[in-house]
């Protein structure tokens, strides 16, 4: 068996500082991102060594009893297939195919993670230290600040990628539209109209527990925005919770949705959930740009 | 089965190695202890069907922990398709009537399984989040058999919806 080398361990160390809660945040953010990288997972490993160390100490882990259940209750009964691969469309792969082509030693995952650190210092500066300790690190807390709180946490790649030359087209509004027939959803959502000299990004799927989210960002010279939505396993009170100014919100009504538009310093967001699913578009936008993306959902 | 006995001493030690940090992950990931469990006891199943090559690779942590990954994503994925069959046969006016399997289907004329108890079960599973050894031991069937019957079930109303909806 192998285990972490002693080059890992020290660079891994910074990890040990850190709460359990940030910890179980940088897991959670990376596998909610898993669609469009690999995790390094020699990290995952340490990360969850450092969180099972600290649990195993409260006894919350009884690996014996586990491996009678394993031993009597699951391995007499596999049938050589995940207990949740059904062998249909809808099943991943989960053995070997589904492994082979991920290298375990890979640069760019490394600085993924240093990434979800710095999203984890965000999260915990914000929470205790509030804003302006992360804001002194350096860190564009407010161009993450409106990802960080919605539910679906997509800050972790902000400014972290390169601008794509891909222009606005059908490539990417198919993508979507695929994306959300995969999922079950027969709802035209995402607009059909950008304003002009905004480039479309590829469009990044995130699963989490409790939903999927697809989102494309826009971004032109000197501008950006964002179109997401969020599919629901079952209808929530719990869809995030946004930043907003002190200033009354406007309520917009398009195809029978109402969208809630307000600002936030200097981003604008409009918000609008079915029941099934919240499409949010936000960013450096005038309300009447906002409001022509909002009509053109739908088609027209 | 065989042909792994020889290997059972170097899959529990890693078991013991790997287990806490294979549910500590899984915990972060999925939020429910249970759901957890069985999501590394499901990455061990595969590791025993795969422990000849797996045993020669440089990083088996490694390996089982992509595994884990891949059997909760694979867990979300199957448990969101099942909550919207779910969600959409419930709005059926006439769900009991739906709820009857073709009896020209070998199995279910001898397997003494009714439509109405696969709903049911996969209302646990899915709706109730039990894990398929949980909703197993509850309906009195080994885990194997929970699973073809939700397999049966979720096949049984995707072939429903189609047809209602040409």
């Amino acid at each position: 068996m192998s285990e972490l080398n002693n080059q890992n361990r020290h660079n891994y160390s910074k990890y040990d500082e850190m709460s359990t809660e940030a910890l179980e945040q940088i897991l959670r953010l990376d596998f909610g991102s898993l669609d469009e990288t690999e995790s390094d997972i020699d990290a995952i490993l340490y990360i969850s060594e450092v969180i099972e160390k600290r649990k195993r100490q409260s006894n919350e882990i009884d690996v014996d009893t586990a491996w009678e259940k394993f031993k009597t209750k699951y391995h007499p009964y596999t049938d050589g297939r995940s207990l949740y691969d059904f062998g249909d469309e809808d099943s991943n792969q989960t053995s070997e195919e589904g492994i082979s082509k991920i290298s375990l030693h890979n640069g760019r995952n490394l600085l993924r993670f240093r990434r979800l650190m710095i999203v984890a210092a965000l999260l915990v500066a914000c929470l205790f230290g509030g804003i302006m300790v992360a804001q002194a690190s350096g860190i564009d807390v407010l161009g993450v600040v409106g990802r960080w709180t919605d539910e679906t946490f997509h800050f972790i790649t902000a400014g972290s990628r390169e601008l794509s030359t891909h222009k606005v087209d059908s490539e990417f509004y198919e993508t979507v539209e695929l994306t959300l027939d995969e999922w079950g959803i027969d709802k035209d959502l995402f607009p059909t109209w950008h304003p002009e000299g905004f480039v479309a990004q590829e469009p990044r799927v995130a699963n989490l527990n409790d939903s999927d989210t697809i989102s494309v960002s826009f971004k032109e010279k000197d501008r950006s925005y964002s179109v997401r939505i969020s599919c629901f396993y079952v209808p929530t009170a719990e869809t995030g919770s946004f930043e907003k100014d002190d200033v009354l919100i406007e309520e917009y009504l398009h195809n029978g949705d109402i969208f809630y538009i307000f600002t936030n310093i200097d981003t604008i967001t409009a918000t609008c959930y079915d029941g099934e699913c919240m499409t949010t578009i936000g960013g450096s936008l005038t309300v009447d740009e906002l409001k022509h993306i909002i009509d053109s959902i739908g088609g027209n | 089965m065989s042909n792994h006995i020889s290997n059972e001493d170097w899959i529990s030690r890693l078991y013991q190695e790997m287990y806490g940090r294979m549910f500590t992950y899984a915990t972060s990931i999925l939020n429910d202890r249970t759901l957890a469990e069985e999501a590394v006891q499901d990455a061990f199943c595969i590791l025993c069907i795969k422990v000849d090559e797996v045993i020669e690779k440089e990083n088996p942590n490694g390996w089982l922990m992509r595994v884990l990954q891949n059997v909760m994503r694979n867990m979300n994925r199957q448990r969101t398709t099942m909550n919207r069959l779910i969600m959409t046969s419930l709005q059926v006016e006439n769900l009991e009537e739906i709820l009857v399997y073709d009896e020209e289907d070998v199995d279910i004329l001898y397997g003494d399984v009714s439509a109405r108890a696969d709903f049911q079960l996969l209302k646990r599973v899915v709706l109730d989040n039990y894990s398929m050894l949980e909703a197993a031991e509850e309906f009195g069937i080994t885990v194997d058999a929970c699973k073809k019957r939700v397999q049966r079930m979720k096949q049984f109303l995707r072939k429903k919806f189609q047809i209602s909806k040409t």
